[in-house]
């Protein structure tokens, strides 16, 4: 028999040896599973800045009334006895009253809250009950975003309510509104339980959290928004708070600096604006000598708080909006868009007939009033805007003659058939400014580019067959369509940021850049390394123009806004030399109906005019390029919107020599 | 008196037994009150469980100096009546209005200050008893006569106790007959037909418990069924369940298994070295039900807060007293004498392996509490009389 007493309790002792020693771990993680819960702490954002430092979007404290139902439960008690009023009950029952209980002194508080507020308020009871079942250890929100005013009546009279507390978190803003919303993009709720550092726990309980989706928010998310941290809280078995303890604290994002100014930037978005309540178009304002981007506007844009304190019904249509598109970014043709360029094209042309030396500036030209060569192009001909009249290179370029460019581009000598060589000239000149490629490249340590863009379409040297039309056939090219491109028509499209970067190579004499909008990306300053990359400035090509060229492309362009029967001259600003070229283009655009017969697709005509301009053009400082769908013409619509441009920043320079107070420098 | 009193001066009391009686104590005091720690910030110190649990020590104590002194001849003489007053409570506790009602079952005494537990006495007046009744000549061991009336002895106490219902108990009353009626002579072959046949009905019980449909179900209530079914790991749903009654079943599950999950995981969380006293939180936060952490669970809050090794200790300690009293029992001075030992190391034993084994799934879930360590007035008594029986035992070994 003692021997049978031993043998059981050595049977105990290997038992409690398994149990404890060898599975030990396994019950310890699943004595922690079930006792604590996991909190992911969402860090601050990092600040996006203009060039003066002024915040184009930062974080602002929001206040939230939490309650701490934990610390309700004497009250939850209390209550629940006073319902009970020492009735039997059954269990069901019981639970039941508890419920209840609950919920009236949940609800009485928040009344109270209410009351001190002056903000009605009604608690939910659904949300009530489904918080208290599922995360009763987290504090749950009553109110959130409180007004300074509620905030001072919080302090001062709240102490008297039990179990509720102010909590303060950062929350995006864009203290401007919609202003730059394509290149900053906007925030979405993330709910993805796995983003983030790696703890060991699974998350059960995210704080609010916001991911970038578009724009640099979206781009740059990996540095912008920092690390998360955990907090772990430890549970009870009814899942009351017990302790808490902070896993790891959040890492703040970094900072980063545009080349945006932000005065500039909201100039000509109000400029563009002032063009009409339903304006498609965009501006792209640059520093000709850097790439620095000073301003880029597409509108219509939206404002990009929305996306984080939520959309009204009316503002869900208006966003969605088909007719006006407020998703594409018109400046970089973000999705794909890209435009004709029309006449700006004649920039293009113009260089190359001058570095070729095809013509001769000072020989004058007669214009009909139209194209046409009988003998040489039997099949062409085509009317152009400008009068009938003798032209010289000046005079054709401000006027914008495409009689004088066409000419140059199929039979220089005025002789011969010479359309190749003109097309060579044309695609050579065109892939040497980089169209048809987007502007942007990865950026320097590794960084994406900061804008999302199309390269739009340009055909590369030696193209035989241009591109495919609606029905997917390959066509030769035909003197017609050289015609065309020396026009900025047909097999070309670009987008505004290109067209600014090749107005700033004329500009500046011949150096193709690449745009800069991220100039800086701050480390964290609080820990003070100096670790801040700067994106400097990149000369993508140099051209090499002569200097009879830059000087007489400076001229003409000059002579485009300055002389009174230039087209540009609705750009004029007093006291700022401003040289410009204007554009019309003509687009297809489909009607959404078929032809009732044959079922073709049909099209009507739409207009994409431009403005491309520098200034002043004795020491280029600005490049300012205007684009509006559906104008009437550059010279009556994005002239004028230049002008106001250059008249704003020509003000803002003033104020700024002055040392006004909205340019304070930090 | 006098000469008894002589002897425990002359160090006849086994001293490594009464320490480690004295170990298990401080053991349960010191983890019914971690147990119930936070009973302080509410209850007056007079109600908490640490603080009567303490009393009762004493009180235990103080009853075990008169159940030592008292040779345990003369004590035996009073063993038919002992016996008989406490089948008489337990008679008593099973009507209504007199015995109290706690979790389902009938079992107690409210005496206004505490409750008592008639069975933990009934165990004692049932050693004495049977003890008494066995101390006769060898030869009459194997009439079968005295055999079945010492079985009779034996199954008087388990049906009523069984109608309280506490199978559990009610089921240690088996051992202790059996083990005693084995040392005491009574024939193999006797013994071996009534272990046969219980063996038959136990294995009956059990599948018709688990895998019979509830139409051909006999004997047991539905939470000793349920407990069996958590022994054995079996679904709760019975196979052909509709969707909503296997939900309902698993809910049922999970909260029926939920205190040995629990305290599986207490004293798996413990590892080698514990948490600590009053650290653990299975205790602390109350995962292990506060309703009987501090009594049936009480080696969880052991297990986790002093680890494997602090467990050890305490089955050590219970090897010592079980140890001793087999020691005892071999050289008590007669017959009488060896099957009192007998029946309490095997008392002791059945209430160690059976509440320890349940913590570590070896056994199912039943209300034994584990002697010494588990809160309890009646059991801390009962356990304190029975090893102060054993001292007795052994003090009065060589009276002539």
């Amino acid at each position: 028999m003692t021997a049978f007493i031993l043998c059981c309790m050595l049977l105990l002792t290997v038992s409690l040896w398994h149990l404890q020693v060898s599975a030990g771990n396994d019950y310890r993680d699943r004595q922690e599973n079930q006792s604590i819960r996991a909190v992911r702490l969402p860090a601050t954002r990092g600040r996006i800045l203009d060039r003066h430092q002024q915040p184009l979007a930062m974080n602002r404290l929001r206040f939230d009334v939490h309650m701490y139902i934990d610390e309700l439960r004497p009250l939850f008690y209390t209550h629940y006895m006073r319902l009970k009023a020492g009735r039997r009950m059954s269990r069901a029952e019981q639970d039941e009253l508890g419920r209840k209980a609950r919920y009236q002194v949940v609800s009485n508080l928040t009344m109270q809250v209410s009351l001190r507020l002056g903000q009605p308020l009604v608690l939910d009871s659904e949300k009530f009950h489904n918080h208290y079942y599922k995360r009763r250890y987290t504090p749950m929100a009553v109110i959130h975003d409180l007004s300074p005013t509620q905030v001072a009546r919080f302090i001062e009279q709240i102490h008297t309510v039990p179990g509720v507390g102010l909590s303060v978190n950062p929350v995006r803003t864009y203290p401007n509104g919609d202003m730059a919303f394509h290149t900053l993009g906007y925030l979405r709720r993330d709910d993805d339980p796995d983003s983030g550092r790696e703890i060991p726990f699974r998350f059960r309980y995210r704080l609010p959290d916001y991911i970038g989706v578009d724009g640099l928010e979206g781009i740059y998310d990996g540095l912008l928004r920092g690390e998360a941290g955990a907090k772990t809280i430890r549970v009870n078995n009814i899942s009351y708070r017990t302790s808490e303890e902070v896993w790891a604290w959040p890492e703040s994002g970094y900072d980063m600096e545009l080349s945006i100014d932000r005065d500039i930037q909201l100039a000509a978005e109000a400029e563009l604006q002032a063009n009409g309540p339903e304006t498609r178009g965009a501006v792209v304002v640059m520093e000709p000598n850097t790439g620095d981007l000073l301003a880029l506007v597409s509108l219509p844009g939206f404002d990009s708080n929305k996306f984080i304190s939520g959309f009204s019904h009316a503002e869900i249509t208006r966003l969605n909006d088909e007719r006006l598109n407020r998703w594409l970014n018109r400046a970089t043709g973000s999705g794909g868009v890209a435009y004709p360029p029309g006449s700006i094209f004649k920039l293009i042309s113009a260089v190359a007939y001058l570095e070729e030396g095809l013509i001769d500036p000072a020989e004058e030209v007669y214009n009909p009033g139209f194209f046409r060569d009988q003998r040489l192009y039997p099949n062409y001909s085509l009317d152009d805007t400008a009068p009938p009249g003798d032209y010289n290179f000046i005079r054709a370029f401000k006027r914008s003659s495409n009689t004088y460019f066409i000419r140059h581009a199929l039979t220089p000598d005025g002789r011969t058939d010479q359309w190749r060589q003109g097309k060579r000239i044309l695609l050579d000149w065109g892939n040497r400014f980089r169209l048809g490629q987007k502007t942007l490249a990865k950026l320097p340590g590794g960084l994406p580019s900061p804008i999302r863009e199309s390269g739009g379409y340009f055909p590369a040297r030696g193209n035989e067959f241009k591109k495919k039309d609606q029905f997917g056939d390959r066509i030769r090219w035909a003197p017609g369509d050289v015609a065309n491109l020396c026009i900025g028509q047909g097999e070309i499209t670009v987008t505004p940021l290109q067209m600014a970067v090749m107005t700033a190579a004329v500009a500046n004499g011949g150096k193709v850049l690449q745009p800069r909008l991220v100039t800086r990306v701050d480390s964290r300053q609080a820990f003070g390394q100096a670790q801040n990359q700067v994106i400097p400035v990149k000369v993508l090509d140099d051209l090499n123009l002569k200097p009879e060229t830059v000087d007489l492309m400076h001229k003409a362009m000059l002579a485009d806004v300055a002389d009174r029967d230039g087209s540009g001259r609705a750009a004029w600003v007093l006291g700022l030399a401003i040289g410009g070229k204007t554009g019309t283009a003509q687009k297809m655009v489909p009607t959404g109906k078929f032809h009732p017969r044959s079922g073709v697709r049909l099209f009507r005509t739409d207009h994409i005019t431009w403005f491309v301009s520098f200034a002043p053009v004795e020491s280029p400082r600005y490049v300012v390029v205007v684009m509006v769908e559906s104008g009437e013409s550059g010279a009556s619509t994005c002239a004028p919107i230049a002008g106001r441009i250059y008249r704003a920043i020509h003000d803002l320079e003033r104020q700024r020599k002055k040392g006004g107070p909205r340019l304070a420098k930090r | 008196m006098e000469p008894i009193l002589l002897h425990i001066r002359k160090l006849r009391v086994d001293w490594l037994m009464f320490g480690a009686v004295i170990g298990l104590m401080v053991f349960g005091g010191a983890f019914v009150l971690s147990a119930a720690i936070d009973q302080y910030e509410i209850e007056p110190l007079l109600n908490t469980y640490f603080f009567r649990q303490v009393v009762f020590y004493g009180v235990g104590l103080a009853l075990a100096v008169l159940f030592v002194v008292v040779d345990y001849h003369r004590l035996a003489g009073w063993a038919r009546p002992a016996y008989w007053v406490t089948i008489l409570l337990l008679l008593l506790v099973l009507i209504p209005g007199i015995g109290e009602v706690r979790h389902g079952a009938r079992r107690w005494f409210d005496l206004g200050v505490t409750l008592i537990q008639p069975s933990e006495f009934a165990k004692l007046g049932f050693i004495f008893a049977l003890a008494d009744f066995l101390t006769r000549p060898n030869e009459e061991m194997l009439m079968p006569g005295v055999f079945l009336k010492a079985l009779g002895m034996t199954a008087l106490p388990f049906i009523l106790i069984l109608k309280e219902p506490d199978l559990g108990s009610s089921l240690v009353f088996f051992p202790i007959g059996i083990a005693m009626m084995f040392i005491a002579g009574v024939p193999l072959r006797f013994l071996g037909k009534f272990l046969g046949a219980s063996a038959v009905v136990v294995l009956f019980v059990v599948i018709n418990a688990l895998y019979f449909p509830a139409d051909w179900r006999i004997s047991l209530q539905e939470y000793q069924r349920q407990r069996l079914l958590v022994y054995f790991h079996k679904d709760f749903a019975p196979p052909n369940a509709t969707p909503a009654e296997r939900k309902a079943a698993r809910a049922l599950q999970r909260e029926r298994t939920h205190n040995i999950r629990q305290a599986e995981i207490s004293v798996g969380s413990g590892g080698l070295t514990g948490k600590g006293w009053g650290q653990g939180p299975q205790t602390r936060l109350g995962y292990l039900p506060r309703g009987v952490a501090h009594n049936d669970f009480i080696f969880s809050v052991i297990a986790e807060e002093t680890g494997f090794l602090g467990s050890m200790a305490v089955l050590v300690l219970y090897t010592v007293i079980l140890l001793k009293g087999m020691q005892i029992a071999a050289l008590a001075r007669d017959r009488l004498g060896k099957l009192l030992a007998v029946g309490v190391v095997t008392l002791i034993f059945c209430h160690v392996f059976v509440n320890i084994g349940m913590h570590l799934r070896l056994m199912p879930v039943t209300g034994i509490p584990l002697p010494l360590l588990s809160y309890g007035g009646s059991s801390v008594l009962s356990s304190l009389i029975a090893i102060a029986i054993l001292q007795n035992i052994q003090l009065h070994r060589n009276k002539y």
